[in-house]
């Protein structure tokens, strides 16, 4: 089954063209980071604009680059939220005029689903899973007992991670896109500040906490006129930040015996969860290759396919796209079209 | 055969026609629904349907590409682009300002669409010509009526199809990609960053 997929929920232009859940074929990604480093975050009425700038010659060179012709094309697949709602209407609104040319089914795809299908890009998924989702949107640990089956056993009581160390880098003045950066600056530097332990409940996490302690650091260290290393900042908050994703894991790792943990999400591309998970958690780790971490069409594609297995339909046309969505919801465990 | 899809919007308007061999046989034009995303594509497909209308023998697609609702004109481009692009169709741009023009009867006619605090999306043309008297621009209304105190002003779409195929008002899109909407304002992040 060929899947001709589309993602455009923040600010990546994207289509992609997956085999049969597992092979990608291609993955086209127009970047706007060069953009939006101009403002120093992405402004969503750009992102938008962008999108329209792009989208048509994106879906042009996927299916090239694939060597795909839009007959050969099986399923049409889009990210229907979360996500800013006018970059995700331009998504949309392509993939269903694409869809509708060819006279090809459509369905709309959770974007948190697609982060953790892309873990299944050229292998099978091993049940149950725990499944980490660490982004600037999402911190959370669910629980899946079977494809397109999720249970939520955790999620951020205020912010999610990548927030925290978009506000982070954004106090340390390192620019856009602040979480790369971020670790990358941390990599250089001594985690010597202390740092706040907060108490969480069950398999929660909260940022906010930590997120202002490190606002109060740098204030009162103005005040002082005290000079310090940044890095040694950004690796303190860095250390415990993963602490907090490392030791709320494990508990559930133990409480409920994964096969196998699954990582998805932006974070996911972060160097330091990538050198240290392996020495904390007591389970087999499936980590999306990096160009998969980030904002992509191909781990769409992937969902969709499963989705499709599950609730093998065409939606209707009048499908709309959504900022926010929960995807635990009865209708999307079935793979049935989510109207709000 | 003058046949033509034409799509707008870029209002709270949904405009969809679909006009056959010099006849406009079908027209949906609600106002205020503001579900434009959910109301589009199920309308362009009961236009095309409802006449049985290969998009082969379209002659060409028309799109309003604004200035208007910035997340409304988009869905009117985006699906207009990728149409043209997948049917192998010419595409054709005109202003919304100017459909809305279209539609009135007078030598000069003005349209404007509300952008809030006083200020609108307006433009002024000659009818019988459709040159831009005022090209669109973001405006102060009172400014506008001022101005052009004869003028008739359009304030709802509501085209006149037979007009616009057959006098200058619609041009040919010669790069389908390259096609964005005329949003006439930039956004507010890029003028705090000119400014600066
Ligand atoms: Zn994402």
């Amino acid at each position: 089954m060929i899947i001709l997929s589309v993602e455009t929920s923040c600010d990546e232009t994207s289509v992609a063209i997956t085999l049969d859940g597992r092979t990608v074929l291609s993955n086209v990604v127009l970047s706007q980071i060069d953009t939006h480093t101009l403002y120093g975050g992405v402004v969503p009425e750009i992102a938008s604009r962008e999108h329209v700038k792009g989208i048509t010659h994106v879906f042009k060179k996927a299916l090239k680059d694939a060597a795909v012709t839009a007959a050969d094309v099986d399923l049409v697949a889009v990210t229907q939220g979360p996500g800013l709602i006018g970059s995700l209407l331009v998504g949309i609104n392509a993939a269903k005029a694409f869809a509708y040319a060819h006279a090809k089914p459509i369905i709309g795809v959770h974007h948190i689903v697609g982060h953790m299908y892309a873990n299944a890009i050229n292998q099978s998924l091993e049940f149950p899973l725990l499944a980490l989702i660490v982004s600037g949107g999402h911190t959370e640990l669910i629980w899946m007992p079977s494809h397109m089956q999720f249970e939520r056993l955790g999620k951020t009581q205020d912010d999610a991670i990548g927030e925290a160390y978009d506000k982070v880098a954004r106090i340390l003045d390192l620019g856009y896109p602040g979480g790369p950066k971020l670790d990358a600056l941390a990599k250089t530097g001594t985690a010597r500040f202390a740092m706040p332990k907060t108490q969480l409940d069950g398999y929660d996490f909260s940022y906010s906490g930590l997120k202002s302690h490190v606002i109060n650091v740098v204030h009162n260290m103005a005040q002082r006129e005290e000079t310090y290393d940044p890095a040694d900042l950004a690796a303190s908050f860095q250390k415990a930040a993963m602490n907090q994703i490392f030791e709320q894991t494990q508990k559930a790792i133990k409480a409920y015996h994964p096969k196998r943990l699954i990582v998805a999400g932006g974070v996911a591309a972060n160097a330091y969860l990538r050198a240290h998970m392996k020495d904390v958690w007591d389970v087999p780790i499936e980590i999306p290759a990096f160009e998969y971490c980030t904002d992509n069409a191909a781990m769409i594609g992937i969902a969709a396919y499963y989705q499709w297995q599950a609730s093998p339909k065409s939606w209707s046309f009048d499908f709309n796209g959504f900022a926010r969505m929960d995807f635990l919801t009865e209708a999307y465990n079935k793979g049935e079209e989510v109207i709000r | 055969m003058k046949t033509y899809l034409a799509i707008d919007t870029a209002t709270d308007t949904l405009f969809v026609s679909l006009t056959v061999s010099g006849t406009e046989v079908f027209l949906y034009a609600e106002t205020g629904t503001r579900d434009h995303a959910v109301k589009l594509m199920p309308t362009i497909i009961k236009a095309l349907s409802d006449h049985s209308l290969d998009p082969k023998h379209l002659e060409g697609i028309i799109v309003g590409v604004g200035p208007g609702s910035y997340t409304g004109v988009r869905m009117g481009v985006v699906v207009a682009k990728m149409l043209a692009s997948e049917w192998h169709v010419p595409l054709f741009e005109v202003s919304t300002l100017a459909l809305m023009a279209s539609g009135c009867n007078d030598d000069v006619c003005g349209a404007m669409i509300d952008a809030r605090n006083d200020y609108v999306f307006g433009a002024v043309y000659n009818v019988a010509t459709a040159d831009p008297v005022v090209p669109p621009s973001y405006i102060e209304k009172t400014d506008l009526l001022e101005r052009f105190p004869q003028a008739t002003f359009k304030e709802t779409l509501m085209p006149n199809m037979d007009r616009l195929l057959n006098t200058a008002w619609v041009k040919a899109v010669a790069d389908i990609d390259a096609l964005t909407p005329n949003y006439v304002r930039r956004t507010k992040a890029e003028k705090d960053r000119h400014d600066s």
